[in-house]
């Protein structure tokens, strides 16, 4: 995933190479689209030319950096909501905000289409992650009795001994602890441990400053680990 | 190097939980499936097209909004000008009453009221009074005695 998020050169975000890398086959043309586009828009162009293109009003242009990009607005979606409407919602977000941010992004070297877009889809899904929170969305948060003891359980044999593969937990229940997370320390630990990002990668992500993300992955990790020794 | 007592008991806990923690964020992850099929979801760029226009349209009632007042207070620029141009016309040919007042009272000014006294007695009287002798009926006691 580093990779995805990561700058990339231009030249090798060419359409194919970037269809096949997304892996995603026949479903890659977005619904709604006609075949006409691919006149218009030659599928060599670039991520940068294609924004040059959307910025004049070229629809399809917009709909080729949706249909390249989508994936990894899903992927980064997931790593924080567990529901499919959700992340919907949040790639929807995305690409909007990116429609509507086209004039700011400038392209080029190190600022690359994907890193842009990734900048944005983070801060959506923080954005949408407090507005979660805020609205009192915390039933998710909730461990039916069942599900606390069958945790207890699962900790007590990792405490004895016991190998990770052999905790595994299910990924329900695993949403439903980490969203007693606070936004911030999840958002945090998600990009730090799944992505493997830098706490420097964090910061130009987010926009926070790097002792600020220092600061929360250390605050998010003893979170966790509070939360985790209240059910052993 | 784990050691007795608590704080080996407190370290290894905290590695427990370190590992557990690290667990539970791999689990929390979704499927490739999952992800691609959320991406792929039928109507997903239409409904952002949609919103975008939507919003584009927002956009554009909203300058239009904008643009209107703007025009309207362009109409009423003459004549507000022309107002104020009244305003100050009729400001600066009204005297003002702060004006009036020097001018009216340089000339309808009254002798202070302590020298009314002064004033009247003729100025025959005056000189007699000043020589100590009486000008007027004898045993009138107007002057200086």
């Amino acid at each position: 995933m580093k990779e995805r998020i990561a700058e990339r050169p231009q030249a090798s975000i060419a359409a194919p190479a970037a269809k096949a890398s997304l892996g995603m086959g026949e479903v890659e043309t977005p619904a709604g689209t006609n075949d006409d586009m691919s006149a218009e828009t030659t599928p060599e162009m670039t991520d940068d030319e294609l924004v040059a293109a959307a910025r004049t009003g070229d629809e399809s242009a917009f709909s080729r950096l949706f249909e390249r990009h989508r994936r990894l607005v899903s992927r980064l979606g997931y790593r924080f909501f567990p529901r499919r409407d959700q992340v919907e919602e949040i790639i929807q977000e995305s690409f909007i905000k990116a429609y509507f941010a086209l004039d700011d992004y400038q392209g080029g070297g190190e600022k690359s289409f994907v890193s842009w877009l990734a900048r944005i889809a983070v801060r959506t899904c923080y954005d949408e992650l407090r507005r979660t929170r805020r609205r009192g969305e915390s039933s998710i948060g909730d461990l039916s009795e069942d599900e606390a003891a069958y945790l207890h359980e699962r900790l007590r044999d990792l405490s004895a001994g016991g190998n990770v593969e052999g905790a595994a937990i299910s990924r329900d229940l695993a949403n439903k602890l980490l969203a007693r997370l606070r936004p911030d320390d999840r958002m945090v630990l998600a990009l730090l441990k799944l992505e493997e990002l830098s706490i420097a990668e964090i910061s130009n992500l987010t926009g926070w400053t790097t002792a600020k993300v220092k600061m929360r992955s250390h605050r998010a990790q003893r979170g966790l680990r509070q939360l985790l020794r209240k059910l052993l | 190097m784990l050691t007795n007592g608590k704080s080996g008991k407190d370290e290894l806990n905290d590695e427990t939980l370190n590992r557990f923690s690290g667990e539970l964020l791999r689990a929390s992850e979704a499927g490739e499936a999952e992800i691609s099929t959320a991406a792929a979801s039928p109507f997903l760029y239409r409904r952002i097209r949609v919103r975008i226009e939507a919003e584009e349209r927002r956009i554009a009632q909203q300058r239009g909004a904008w643009l209107s007042l703007l025009t309207g207070v362009k109409h009423a620029i003459p004549a507000l000008l022309a107002f104020a141009v009244v305003a100050v016309a009729s400001l600066m040919l009204t005297p003002s009453h702060s004006q009036q007042w020097p001018a009216a009272s340089v000339g309808n000014e009254e002798p202070p009221t302590l020298l009314l006294d002064v004033f009247s007695f003729s100025q025959d009287e005056l000189i007699a009074s000043a020589a100590g002798v009486e000008a007027g009926q004898p045993g009138n006691g107007g002057g200086t005695k």
